[in-house]
């Protein structure tokens, strides 16, 4: 009988992440009244689960949008994955200027239809608000030695705390830290340009920040290694694998790192469609949760 | 740098078979990659020699008048001489058998003060040209890898 309410939610969480995708889409694609960014195709990067311009799980140095020096730029995103047992559905908007600063917002709920019953928890989604800046700090994705390096601010609250809290985490909010440098090798392999971006973040964040921040094993800041390799197979084409370290700090369930290997299309410089099988590993006892990512991206 | 993360990654899943698939996907197609640069003539060939780089180059000066972005740079200039400047350069650049004997990069955008924009327009440009005259991804690649370093001698002067 479960199988059924979960179904209905799954649905429903769908049909939800479709229809704001295609407002947000159908926004910047038909708004043709203002001249889109000069950089280069591509080098706006998806968005990031969080928000932040990047790959699917892990924010690069790139900037969203295609706002070169003296330019706007900025995005809309739907984002969702779907696990043996669990759907994140991630949604956003942000902006960046002079291809030096970018704010981002975006809301994560996870839905936990599959352990909440069992575990007799009293909410069956978790939900959270992401506010971050990303700040260029110097370098260049495609031009000259240096890699482009940024730094990044993640804010996180959750919207209820029930949850976490019995799980073990010590506080509703928390804040990331991150520092990215991404390089875009034009000759590549073989003349298919090569993206090897790697940051390093300091977080409490118990998946994601969706699980509370701190918990009763580790109640201290975590550095953990985030890297992605990509290859532009063609030049709206990247085809890459992304790799993302997770802190462990609650002792119900163990927390593993995150993976995935995604195929990223860039019709044109207002849209782009990210698909992506995922390997999330064990989410608070259910094991060897994998599945498929999606997002879609308007850019403006 | 790619190795070392994959290897990493490897080590520490060992167990993982469905990531070991995953990995494996991505180096082979790094592999075949790699295959086609040695198996690759030479980026002039690649090109489409001198009657290939001159159509793309012709095509990328007409893309430029007809962009209402960047056309402003390309108001005074003499266009035949300018198509035949950047073949020469591109014919050099890829090891094909001519000189180039124009003005170097700095002398010839003096006064000009490119923006990284426009820069950027015009790289999208030359891809676009590249693209209509069917030249292959990967030898776009490679020219404008050898490209990209003339930058800092073209902007802001």
């Amino acid at each position: 009988m479960r199988i059924l309410p979960t179904f209905m939610s799954l649905k429903v969480r769908l049909i939800k992440f479709i229809g704001i995708t295609f407002v947000f889409c159908s926004l910047t694609t038909t708004s043709h009244a203002y001249e889109i960014g000069s950089r280069i195709l591509v080098t706006s990067g998806a968005s990031q689960i969080e928000g932040s311009a990047g790959g699917g799980i892990v924010p690069w140095a790139v900037l969203s949008g295609y706002g070169q020096r003296g330019e706007w730029g900025g995005d809309l995103f739907g984002t969702f994955i779907k696990t043996d047992d669990f759907e994140v559905t991630s949604t956003g908007i942000s902006l960046a200027y002079n291809n030096r600063i970018e704010i981002s917002l975006a809301t994560q709920i996870l839905g936990i239809d599959a352990v909440a019953p069992a575990l007799g928890l009293p909410d069956n989604e978790l939900t959270q608000t992401i506010a971050s800046v990303k700040l260029k700090a110097f370098g260049d994705l495609i031009y000259g030695k240096l890699p482009q390096v940024s730094v990044g601010i993640q804010y996180k609250k959750n919207t209820d705390f029930d949850v976490p809290a019995i799980a073990g985490a010590k506080s509703d909010s928390g804040t990331d830290f991150y520092v990215s440098a991404t390089k875009l090798w034009l000759s590549g392999i073989g003349g298919y340009p090569l993206l090897i971006n790697t940051t390093l973040r300091s977080t409490k964040a118990n998946q994601l920040g969706l699980l509370g921040f701190g918990g009763d094993l580790d109640n201290h800041r975590n550095i953990v290694f985030e890297g992605s390799a990509g290859l532009l197979l063609r030049r709206n084409l990247l085809f890459g694998f992304e790799y993302r370290q997770k802190p462990n700090n609650l002792s119900f369930a163990k927390e593993d790192d995150w993976k995935d290997l995604f195929l990223a299309w860039f019709p044109n410089k207002h849209l782009s469609l990210t698909g992506a099988y995922v390997d999330l590993g064990d989410i608070a006892g259910k094991k060897d949760q994998d599945g498929f990512y999606l997002s879609l991206e308007g850019s403006y | 740098m790619v190795s070392i993360l994959v290897l990493k990654v490897h080590i520490k899943h060992a167990m993982d078979i469905k990531l070991k698939l995953l990995l494996s996907t991505f180096l082979s197609i790094l592999l075949l990659s790699t295959t086609n640069c040695v198996l690759a003539d030479s980026l002039y060939t690649e090109l489409g020699e001198s009657e290939g780089i001159n159509g793309f180059v012709k095509k990328a000066v007409e893309l430029s008048h007809n962009d209402k972005r960047i056309a402003f740079l390309f108001e005074d200039t003499d266009d035949e001489e300018l198509i035949k400047q950047i073949s020469d350069q591109v014919c050099f650049l890829s090891n094909g058998p001519c000189e180039y004997e124009g003005l170097d990069m700095v002398e010839a955008h003096s006064g000009m003060e490119i923006t990284e924009a426009e820069f950027d327009i015009f790289v999208e440009i030359v891809i676009d040209a590249m693209e209509l005259e069917n030249i292959p991804h990967t030898a776009r690649n490679k020219l404008l890898a050898l490209l990209a370093p003339m930058r800092e001698d073209i902007i802001y002067q």
